[in-house]
């Protein structure tokens, strides 16, 4: 989420930007050090494809919606501290300047809450050590989902205490953040998902490119642990004490709301009038008689891809009554799903 | 999809600059504009709809568009709408009576939140509309912006098109072979995203050739950036007295603010 110039004061925007600047002297002080020109054109075009990453949606299992990568993690992952910093400072410097995402002045705030924490925190703290301790899919999984976890948490909450210093919005804190940080939990599980299957496909096909994720490695050292589990609990207390400074005890918006529609639900009571769609007949999901494969149609009758679902999978389902769907097209490559229908 | 369209017709329709003015002195100008409108108070909507007056000068005066910029409008942040919305019902404190009409404390703040929004991408939409993006960035490496994050955006501005066109037809033959929501699923996607991946770096890596095979040496060479004329510094002596005097204005003669 891009904080933007319109919720912003001029204390806090400067302040980020110094921030930001420093950090981007910094970086940039570090690569001219480092002297790779090789890197300089992969910095530009991994922050492209971040970009052509970010149209590409997927659904989300179980929930309906779809997701996108954002990006920061794979770009810290496979850039580095510094030339990460740098290429996710340029994506958001095109988004702000392109996309009218954030606003110029809010730039020092998105590069700090988007960059500084994948990549001067998590990245050298937390992903490399771990994994360089050792490799495993279940590792790198793990460490994937947390990393992501940390960067959008604490970005998302970098932009809920810039707002409420600003000043400018009323939202009360504690509602601001049970708004934002449910929904950047579960951008975060996407994102570590993401990621996770992108590294794990490179992995597969090119692990050439991978260098320290390449290895198998012998199990963890007991220090890397220990620095997992050091980083760990000086973020919990940091966020616990922060995060304790601004809880409030009196239920206030969102809360007073979630408990109104406890006590309504408690008393047996409607909590919203029935909305057409919700009066509306659902189809049960069964087996489809004559056939040996229960498939599942979707539960709202409005949903405009029962039409594939009754048509097309009809069709489809009949060529692989008679198996031969596997001998004209092959599996794998043509039949999207492999697996899914059996 | 506009978006991408949108970028490009900036990049083609400026390819020289035809207003003669100095990048810098137009980024200078922008920053101070924006400066004075984030400063401006919560409940300053007179402040915010005068300075109004400073986009609409630069769009007529300069014959810029006011299409492009529109469509740009309507996709302001929805974030900051929706978390601005919630002023009018958090702060119900009658504020401004126009007649009949009460407004309150919260409306009026949400009016100045929605104001200052569009006013800042105007401001940057018009800065892009008025040079191409080369010379904006060889004017922020003559602001001393360091050499490799000016030479990374535009690396990154460059190949922005190709790979979104490249990730763009992966995906409408990723959508011709699935039904609905199956077949786009998480795995699927990863699979063709990290072979765009594997692609990019392959092509950075052709990239690194050819540019070395054109004596690169580790800085792009952009267009030489102009002297910063008479003409410039009146410009921007001119812009930072006007946007000074009417932030001035409203800070002497602020919007009574509520305790």
């Amino acid at each position: 989420m891009h904080m933007s110039d319109a919720l912003l004061s001029p204390t806090v925007g400067f302040a980020f930007c110094a921030v930001s600047a420093a950090l981007l002297g910094y970086s940039a002080r570090k690569i001219r050090a480092e002297s790779d020109e090789s890197k300089i054109p992969l910095m530009g075009v991994l922050s492209a494809f971040v970009f052509a990453a970010q149209m590409i949606n997927f659904s989300i299992p179980g929930t309906g919606s779809s997701g996108h990568l954002s990006g920061g993690l794979l770009l810290a992952v496979f850039l580095g501290p510094y030339r990460g910093f740098l290429a996710i400072a340029s994506v958001l410097v095109i988004q702000c300047l392109f996309f009218a995402d954030g606003g110029l002045m809010a730039l020092g705030a998105n590069i700090f809450n988007m960059g500084f924490w994948a990549c001067f925190i998590v990245y050298p703290l937390l992903w490399r050590p771990w994994l360089e301790a050792g490799f495993s899919r279940p590792r790198l999984a793990f460490i994937s989902i947390l990393s992501a976890m940390i960067i959008l948490l604490l970005g998302a909450l970098g932009v809920v205490l810039e707002t409420s210093f600003s000043g400018i919005a009323d939202l009360p804190l504690s509602t601001f953040m049970m708004f934002m940080l449910p929904i950047h939990l579960g951008i975060a599980l996407v994102e570590g998902a993401a990621t996770l299957a992108i590294i794990l496909f490179i992995r597969r096909t090119r692990p050439e490119l991978l260098g320290i994720l390449a290895e198998e490695g012998a199990g963890p050292s007991r220090l890397a642990y220990a620095k997992g589990a050091a980083v760990l609990l000086t973020m919990a207390l940091f966020t616990g004490a922060v995060l304790s400074r601004f809880a409030s005890t009196r239920p206030d918006g969102l809360e007073w709301s979630l408990a109104k529609t406890r006590a309504a639900k408690a008393a047996g009571k409607p909590v919203f009038s029935a909305s057409p769609a919700a009066t509306m007949p659902r189809i049960q999901r069964g087996r489809n008689p004559g056939r040996r494969t229960a498939y599942r149609v979707p539960e709202h009758p409005g949903c405009p891809e029962l039409r594939d679902y009754t048509g097309l999978w009809a069709r489809r389902w009949h060529w692989r009554s008679r198996s031969d769907w596997d001998s004209r097209f092959g599996t794998g490559a043509v039949n999207p799903r492999g697996r899914g229908l059996r | 999809m506009k978006r991408l369209a949108e970028i490009r017709r900036i990049a083609r329709a400026r390819e020289a600059s035809s207003t003669g003015l100095d990048p810098r002195a137009a980024i200078l100008a922008t920053l101070l504009y924006l400066i004075c409108i984030i400063s401006l108070g919560k409940y300053e909507l007179a402040g915010g709809l005068a300075f109004l007056a400073f986009p609409l000068f630069a769009l007529l005066a300069m014959d810029i568009p006011a299409r492009p910029i529109l469509g740009k409008l309507i996709f302001v942040s929805p974030f900051v709408l929706m978390i601005g919305l919630a002023n009018p019902w958090l702060d119900t404190r009658p504020m401004l009576r126009v007649h009949s009409l009460t407004l309150s404390a919260g409306s009026i703040s949400f009016l100045v939140i929605a104001c200052k929004s569009t006013l800042s991408v105007t401001a940057v939409a018009i800065l892009l509309e008025l040079f191409p993006f080369q010379e904006i960035c060889a004017g922020l490496r003559s602001l001393r912006l360091p050499e490799p994050f000016v030479t990374q955006i535009l690396f990154a501005h460059r190949y922005l098109f190709l790979l979104v066109e490249e990730g763009q037809s992966l995906q409408k033959a990723r959508d011709l072979k699935s039904f609905g929501r199956k077949g786009r699923d998480i795995r699927t996607t990863a699979a063709l995203l990290g072979c765009l991946f594997i692609r990019t770096l392959d092509r950075s890596q052709r990239i690194h050739r050819s540019m070395l095979s054109r004596g690169f040496d580790g800085t792009f060479r952009l267009p030489a950036a102009r002297t910063f004329t008479r003409r410039d510094g009146a410009f921007l002596f001119l812009s930072a007295l006007l946007l000074a005097g009417f932030r001035a204005y409203f800070h002497f003669h602020a919007s009574p603010s509520l305790p």
